[in-house]
C-alpha cells in the first residue's frame, strides 16, 4: 500500500495529466503507483 | 479501476477497461467487500453496463447477478431495466418480471414501471413527477456527464438555450456543481483519522436496501467534514449537536453547528461513474456561481440541494427572496443528478393554482 503522501503526489499527476488531455500520460501515472 | 476508467470514461475503449476492471476484481479477491469502501460495487457497476451493452448477456447478467445480491444504493433504475432486458434476450422473463418487481418496490422510476406494465399487462402509474409543483412548472435538463474542470455556467448557458424563456429560475444541483468546480475527493487520497473513524461510528444508520445512508456514516465523507469546518468545531458539534440532538430528538442540531459546508458533503456512490468513487463536497460560493449564470442567461439561477427525503435547500441564488418557493417546487427533488443525468431542471412560473 502506498503511503498517503504518494497517493496524493501521484493523483496530482494523474489529475494534471487528464486536464491536459494526456489520458496515456494519466495512465502512466496510475501504473507507477501499482510497481 | 482508475486506469479503467480512463480507458472506459476519456478513451472509449472499452475492452482496455474491461481488462483492468476484471484484473483489479482477480487481484482483490480476498479483500474486495460489499461494503461501500470497498471497490467492489463500483466495479460491478461498470462490467455489467459494459457486458450489456456489448450484447454479451451472459457476463452482464453475471455481473448483474453479483452485483444485485448486495442491494446496493448505486444500483439505479437504469441497472433494474438493463439486468431485466439481458434476462429477457436469454429467455428468462420470469426472473426479468422478478428484477423489476424488485426495483419497483424501491425505486420511484417511470422506466421500470413501464417495463413492467408492458410485460405483465398489469397497469402501474407512469407519471414521472408532479410536472407542476408550487405554482412552477418544472422542465429537467438532461446533460452529458458533468466532469471535473467543467465551466458549469456555461452548461447551464448552452443547455438551457432556446428552452428557457423570461421569468425562469435555472436550478442546478449542487453536488454537480460542486464537481464542475472540482470540489471532489478521490477516495485514495483521503486518509481517514481515527477521529473521523470514531464519530462516523456514531452517525446514524439507515441501512436501507438500494438506499443509501447518511454521508457522514463513512469515514471518509467524516474526515472532508473536519478538513472543511476544522477540528474544533466539528468536535464542538459532535458533543453539542450530536449529543444534544439526540437527547431532545432534535435531528440536524449537528449540521446547524458544523456548518453548510458539512451538510453538502456528498459520500460514494452519490454521483455517477466515474464520480461514484469520490467524495463531493459542497460548491465553493454558490451566490457567486448563481449570480454569473444569471449576467449569462438574464434568467434568475439557484444551486440546490434537494434529497429523496421531500427536503430541498437553496445552498445559493441570484435572488434570495424566491429562495422559499424555489425549495417548496423543487421538495420532491425532479434533479437527477443518478441516472437520469438532469440536474438542471428550469422552473417556469405557471398560472394554476396546484
Amino acid at each position: 500500500m502506498l503511503s498517503i503522501k504518494k497517493r496524493i503526489y501521484l493523483r496530482n499527476r494523474v489529475e494534471e495529466a487528464i486536464r491536459k488531455k494526456d489520458f496515456h500520460k494519466a495512465i502512466s501515472a496510475f501504473k507507477e503507483g501499482l510497481n | 479501476m482508475f486506469i479503467g476508467d480512463i480507458y472506459y470514461f476519456e478513451l472509449y475503449d472499452t475492452d482496455s477497461a474491461i481488462f483492468w476492471y476484471e484484473k483489479c476484481i482477480e487481484l482483490g479477491r480476498d479483500s474486495l467487500s460489499n461494503d461501500t469502501l470497498s471497490p467492489l460495487r463500483y466495479l460491478l457497476k461498470r462490467l455489467s453496463k459494459i457486458y450489456f451493452d456489448k450484447e454479451d448477456y451472459n457476463k452482464a447478467i453475471k455481473y448483474y447477478e453479483w452485483f444485485i445480491s448486495f442491494k446496493p444504493s448505486n444500483f439505479h433504475d437504469t441497472d433494474f431495466v438493463n439486468y431485466a432486458k439481458a434476462l429477457l434476450e436469454l429467455g428468462n422473463r420470469e426472473k426479468a418480471i422478478s428484477v423489476l418487481k424488485m426495483g419497483e418496490k424501491y425505486s420511484k422510476s417511470t422506466k421500470i414501471r413501464k417495463m413492467l406494465s408492458e410485460l405483465t399487462g398489469e397497469e402501474y402509474d407512469l407519471t414521472d413527477f408532479k410536472r407542476i409543483k408550487n405554482g412552477y412548472e418544472r422542465i429537467p435538463i438532461k446533460t452529458p456527464i458533468i466532469k471535473i474542470g467543467d465551466d458549469i455556467c456555461e452548461i447551464a448557458d448552452k443547455l438551457t438555450k432556446g428552452i428557457r424563456r423570461e421569468g425562469d429560475i435555472i436550478t442546478l444541483a449542487s453536488a454537480v456543481t460542486a464537481l464542475a468546480e472540482g470540489r471532489a475527493k478521490s477516495v485514495d487520497v483521503i486518509y481517514a483519522s481515527p477521529l473521523a473513524k470514531l464519530l462516523s461510528f456514531f452517525v446514524k444508520k439507515d441501512n436501507y436496501p438500494f438506499g443509501g445512508n447518511a454521508p457522514l456514516c463513512n469515514p471518509l465523507a467524516m474526515q472532508i467534514a473536519i478538513n472543511e469546518a476544522g477540528l474544533a468545531r466539528i468536535i464542538f458539534s459532535a458533543l453539542f449537536g450530536g449529543v444534544l440532538g439526540k437527547l431532545f430528538r432534535k435531528n440536524g442540531l449537528f449540521y446547524r453547528l458544523a456548518g453548510p459546508q458539512s451538510a453538502l458533503i456528498d459520500d460514494m456512490p452519490g454521483a455517477i461513474p466515474p464520480y461514484d468513487y469520490y467524495v463531493i463536497l459542497g460548491p465553493k460560493d454558490s451566490y457567486k456561481t448563481s449570480l454569473k449564470i444569471k449576467e449569462m442567461t438574464s434568467c434568475d439561477a439557484a444551486i440546490v440541494d434537494a434529497n429523496d427525503l421531500g427536503i430541498a435547500w437553496v445552498v445559493g441564488t441570484s435572488d434570495k427572496s424566491k429562495a422559499r418557493e424555489i425549495e417548496e417546487a423543487l421538495s420532491d427533488n425532479p434533479q437527477g443528478n443518478g441516472d437520469q443525468q438532469t440536474p438542471i431542471v428550469l422552473l417556469r412560473k405557471v398560472n394554476v393554482i396546484n
